[in-house]
């Protein structure tokens, strides 16, 4: 992706993760883009450097006998990629207002 | 973690499962993430679902609906396997071949060598063959035709260019129609947007700056260059107004000729210039990519309106009247939505209609041609089929030199991946797969094709220049630009992919096949063995290959000796020619004749010159002829009764240097009383006065004509007609017999000839003339004083086509020798190419058995023995690439049969010679690796493992 502008779903994905949707699954459920659209998004936001990703704690994971989760998280550079295609995408505006009413951030 | 076999988890969580399996398509180093990531959310996801008792049918369709979506992901991450792979096969390729520099550097120019000689050929075979017109939506354009039988209904006219046969109909394929026929169709077109007609200009007369000259030029209707949609790169081109009689007369002039007369200056445009004493304005500069819409090897200078046909050529020829008398060809432009077959009907109907009305003033009942319409795209046509076959041969020659090439790197690819040995073993033991590593060998086999493509394309750009100035085809007056445009550039890219592969593909998958512990340790081992077959193989289909090539050679230098000792039948040394076109100047009638009487007494004034004569056209030159027909001498059902025949001054056999045998040879007295016969006509306006007798006609006959139509008797007093019915008893007196020469054709038998004197009534004489002029020394410097003499009679007169006779030979022959050159280049190429392969082949051998030479030594064989042994392989190979080359040679030469001259394509001589050769210089190639072997110490060889 590079320097180029953030494609509609790569903003929705974005917004999602800047919006506490840290986990691959939960930003499926809440943009509702299909896995095959948010997976390879959050991978080139990562190579973009607008996201960075973790894995979740091995303890925890080691707790629910199931391998650790991937989770997101966004970087400065990505808020300012975000705050342009905000300006770009006026849908994105109104979800966002939306979204900001009722958080649900499900860090595990 | 528990750990589910495959088959139980396929059944009880079939999202994981589905995860497992499209994991196998992510590349390597990041499945173990991708993986992990996917089934984590999967298994959290379902733990969760699990808890709130939600795990029904419909929530694990959705989890098996999600696991699927993964697929587009793992295809996502696709790109970034290859981009790894591949450019890090790139940077280990390139590494390897730099290290191995020398080698890289044979192995590059070799195929360079390869690769430029193909795309120097295909470059013109484009030019050629292929290219259309540089105009606007070429495939828009049709060119009419006509399909006519025998005694069509036009039987006067220009000769076409190797019209041929249709091959569909077995009629004759004409594209030259009457001018009225222009009109005609003009008025009843309706599925062309623009129909536009144009002709070709032989000879025009060009006076710029007083400076008179020669040129070759089209006239063309006024909407020529707009239904082309060809734009003028100066001023403007022609339009409809420029097209009527009784404006300023303009004209168009060629890019080259800009170049060439007016060095590029713009004030060029505006400038008048003088077309055979009419004032024309140039108006515009075509393009330079631009060439005409005539034959490839018509490139005109000039180009003038139709209207203005009669100040362009004041002598006659075309006729803007003649309802019957066809030169003209006609072009035109389908409009958007029509299709050539419904345009074809429309313009057939049209033709019928016109020709119904010219069958009306006819007496004779004759055949109606067809008309068609045929891709006008480039242009005419015809003539490119003549170049054809030459062209093809040439592809195929580069081809197989190429070829020869490719096996030659395959040979010295193995051998180097047999040095590689080792490290290919330690990858594959490490893990990497087969497929990987062939591909890595690919790779760096496709960056030594492209190494060698760009340095052919550097060889290509000069390699066009020399292949032009070779002339390559025969018959072609200029060629137009070679360019390496993109369809070339296409074409080497291609062939670059198909060598590199070729060479590539069979040393990277016998390398890769390696037995591995044997190779991890020190050794030879025995896979050399299956390897050096392979070796053996390539280079006796090299062998074969050069044999080809070779014989090809032998037979094209044999033809051109042969055709370079041709008996012409006069002498060819010390002649200069050059030809002159006083009608173009207004010289007509009993002027025209005697200006030649008194050019030729300046001429032989002229210091250095031994004698003069003029003809109609110089021997070798042209063809004019008539029917012929002998009283007494009944022709044979379809007997060709066409007769060659030549205007000549009285003392041309003298020049020319060709014996009377019998009889004498044509006088001054001969020519004077025709010259009284024109003064008395011209005086009495043109109508035979009171009385008038027309002077007895005489002509001198070649002996073949002698021995064809009266054998057994002496000719000399007998009569025959120029025309095909003897209704006149026979006009033309014959008064002696000469020894027969060449005519028109250098390679064809002699033809029976007549020879006439020049003066001809009522016209004066025919126009143009070309002089022959033999001198003491060198006849080339002799142009610029003859040139003088010229003037002096006539300042007006330009001089054209000078060349001396051998050099008109040479042009001739232009073809044969270029066939010979190159193909006596690349076969000597071939030859060294195969030597050493078959050095490398035999000291890789030889290094092979060293143990078991010293074995040999060691239980009392002698050098020599081992010499034997070792030559005795080299021999084998050659001989059977003798056998796999001698008879693939005598099945293809019979397709270069049409080229050669005086000798069969199965010529025993050349045959032997090429191989004997070929046989000599492999056994030097495989006598040194045998001298080394013979001379191994015994004592090291035994300890050689």
């Amino acid at each position: 992706m590079g320097k180029g502008f953030l494609s509609y779903a790569a903003a929705a994905v974005l917004q999602a993760v800047a919006g506490g949707y840290q986990y691959g699954f939960d930003i499926i459920d809440i943009t509702g883009l299909p896995g095959g659209t948010v997976y390879p998004a959050l991978r080139r936001l990562e190579g973009a450097g607008y996201v960075t990703s973790k894995w979740e704690k091995h303890s925890i994971a080691l707790a629910e006998q199931r391998p650790p989760r991937k989770y997101y998280e966004m970087t400065r550079a990505g808020q300012e990629a975000l705050a342009d295609a905000v300006k770009r995408y006026r849908l994105l505006e109104q979800t966002l207002l939306d979204k900001k009413r009722d958080q649900k951030p499900s860090r595990a | 973690m528990p750990v589910f076999s495959l088959r139980k988890q396929f059944f009880t969580r079939p999202h994981l499962w589905l995860i497992r399996v499209i994991g196998v398509i992510v590349p390597r180093r990041l499945r173990a993430d991708w993986r992990q990531e996917w089934e984590a959310e999967l298994r959290y996801r379902e733990r969760l679902l699990a808890e709130w008792d939600r795990l029904d049918w419909r929530n694990k369709l959705e989890l098996l609906r999600r696991s699927a979506s993964a697929f587009w992901d793992a295809l996502c991450l696709q790109p970034e396997r290859w981009e790894d792979e591949m450019i890090q096969d790139l940077r280990y390729g390139a590494r390897m071949l730099l290290k191995n520099r020398g080698f890289t550097l044979v192995v590059a120019l070799s195929l360079a060598l390869g690769i430029g000689a193909n795309t120097t050929v295909f470059s013109l075979l484009d030019a050629v063959l292929l290219k259309t017109l540089p105009v606007k939506e070429p495939e828009r354009l049709v060119l009419f035709r006509l399909l006519s039988g025998d005694k069509s209904i036009f039987n006067s006219g220009t000769e076409d260019v190797g019209g041929g046969r249709d091959q569909a109909t077995g009629l004759v394929i004409s594209t030259s129609f009457p001018y009225p026929a222009f009109e005609h169709f003009r008025a009843r077109n309706q599925s062309l947007s623009d129909i536009f007609a144009f002709a070709l200009l032989r000879q025009v007369n060009v006076s710029v700056d007083g400076q008179p000259e020669v040129v070759v030029g089209q006239v063309v209707s006024g909407n020529y260059f707009a239904g082309l949609g060809l734009p003028a790169l100066l001023g403007r081109t022609l339009i409809d107004a420029d097209d009527r009689a009784g404006v300023e007369p303009a004209a168009v002039i060629s890019y080259k000729y800009w170049q060439r007369r007016f060095g590029g200056d713009p004030s060029a445009v505006g400038k008048a210039v003088y077309l055979s004493d009419t004032a024309f304005t140039i108006v515009g500069v075509a393009p330079p990519e631009f060439y005409g819409t005539l034959d490839v090897s018509r490139l005109p200078d000039i180009y003038t309106p139709m209207a203005l046909l009669p100040q362009v050529q004041p002598q006659g020829g075309y006729s803007l009247s003649g309802a019957g008398y066809k030169w003209l060809n006609i072009m035109g432009r389908l409009k958007p939505g029509v299709s050539a077959p419904a345009a074809r009907a429309e313009f057939d109907l049209a033709f019928q209609q016109y020709a119904a009305e010219l069958q009306k003033t006819i007496k004779e009942q004759r055949s109606i041609p067809r008309l068609d319409l045929a891709s006008g795209s480039q242009g005419l046509i015809a003539a490119r089929r003549q170049f054809s076959e030459p062209l093809r041969l040439l592809m195929i020659i580069v081809g197989l030199v190429l070829a020869v090439a490719c096996l030659n790197v395959a040979n010295l690819l193995l051998a180097r991946a047999a040095t590689r040995r080792k490290e290919i073993a330690v990858r594959l033991a490490a893990g990497a797969s087969r497929l990987r590593i062939v591909r890595q060998l690919m790779t760096e086999s496709m960056l030594l094709a492209v190494l060698g493509a760009a340095m052919g394309l550097a060889f290509a750009y000069w390699g066009k220049e020399v292949l032009m100035a070779l002339r390559p085809l025969e018959g072609a007056a200029t060629l137009p630009d070679l360019k390496i445009d993109l369809r070339v550039l296409g074409f080497t890219a291609a062939v670059t992919a198909l060598t590199g592969i070729l060479f590539g593909l069979a040393p990277a998958l016998r390398a890769t096949r390696v037995d591995l512990i044997s190779s991890l340790k020190d050794g030879a081992g025995q896979t050399g063995y299956s390897r050096s077959r392979l070796s053996k193989g390539l280079v006796v289909a090299q062998v074969a290959m050069s044999l080809l090539i070779l014989v090809g050679a032998g037979l094209f230098v044999r033809t051109l000796r042969n055709l370079m000792r041709i008996d012409v039948g006069f002498n060819r040394e010390n002649l200069l020619l050059f030809t002159v076109n006083p009608g173009a100047i207004g010289y007509k009638g009993e002027r025209l004749a005697n200006i030649y009487p008194q050019l030729l007494e300046r001429i032989n004034a002229t210091p250095g010159v031994r004698s003069a004569t003029v003809s109609e056209c110089s021997l070798l030159g042209c063809w004019s002829g008539s029917g012929l027909c002998v009283p007494g001498y009944m022709p044979q059902p379809g007997e060709n009764m066409s007769l060659p025949r030549l205007a000549v001054a009285a003392n041309f056999f003298e020049t020319m240097e060709m014996p009377i045998l019998q009889g004498r040879s044509l006088t001054q007295q001969d020519s004077e009383a025709l010259i009284n016969a024109l003064v008395v006509l011209e005086s009495a306006g043109g109508k035979p006065p009171e009385g008038f007798v027309v002077p007895r006609q005489v002509a001198v006959i070649n002996q073949t004509m002698a021995r064809k139509y009266f054998p057994n008797v002496d000719p000399i007093g007998r009569r025959f007609s120029f025309s095909r019915n003897c209704s006149d008893g026979g006009r033309i007196e014959i008064v002696g017999v000469v020894r027969d020469a060449k005519y028109d054709s250098l390679k064809e038998e002699i033809r029976p000839t007549a020879y006439t004197p020049y003066v001809q009534l009522p016209r004066g004489a025919p126009n143009p003339m070309t002089f022959s002029v033999r001198t003491v020394g060198d006849p080339g410097p002799m142009a610029a004083a003859i040139q003088k003499a010229v003037q002096a009679v006539e300042p007006k007169l330009p001089v054209y086509d000078v060349k001396t006779q051998e050099a008109r030979i040479a042009e001739i022959l232009s073809q044969s020798r270029l066939f010979a050159s190159l193909s006596s280049f690349f076969g000597l190429l071939a030859l060294v190419l195969v030597a050493i392969g078959l050095y490398g082949v035999m000291s890789y051998t030889v290094a092979r058995r060293t143990h078991e030479i010293g074995v040999r030594m060691a239980l009392g064989a002698e050098r020599g023995d081992v010499l034997r042994l070792v030559m005795r392989e080299t021999l084998w190979l050659a001989l059977a690439g003798a056998a796999l080359g001698i008879p693939a040679a005598l099945a293809a030469t019979r397709w270069i049969e049409s080229q050669l001259f005086g000798l069969s394509p199965h010529d025993p001589l050349t045959i032997t010679t090429v191989t004997i050769l070929l046989m000599a210089v492999m056994t030097l190639a495989g006598y040194l690796p045998a001298r080394k072997a013979a001379q191994v110490d015994p004592l090291v060889a035994l300890r050689y493992e």
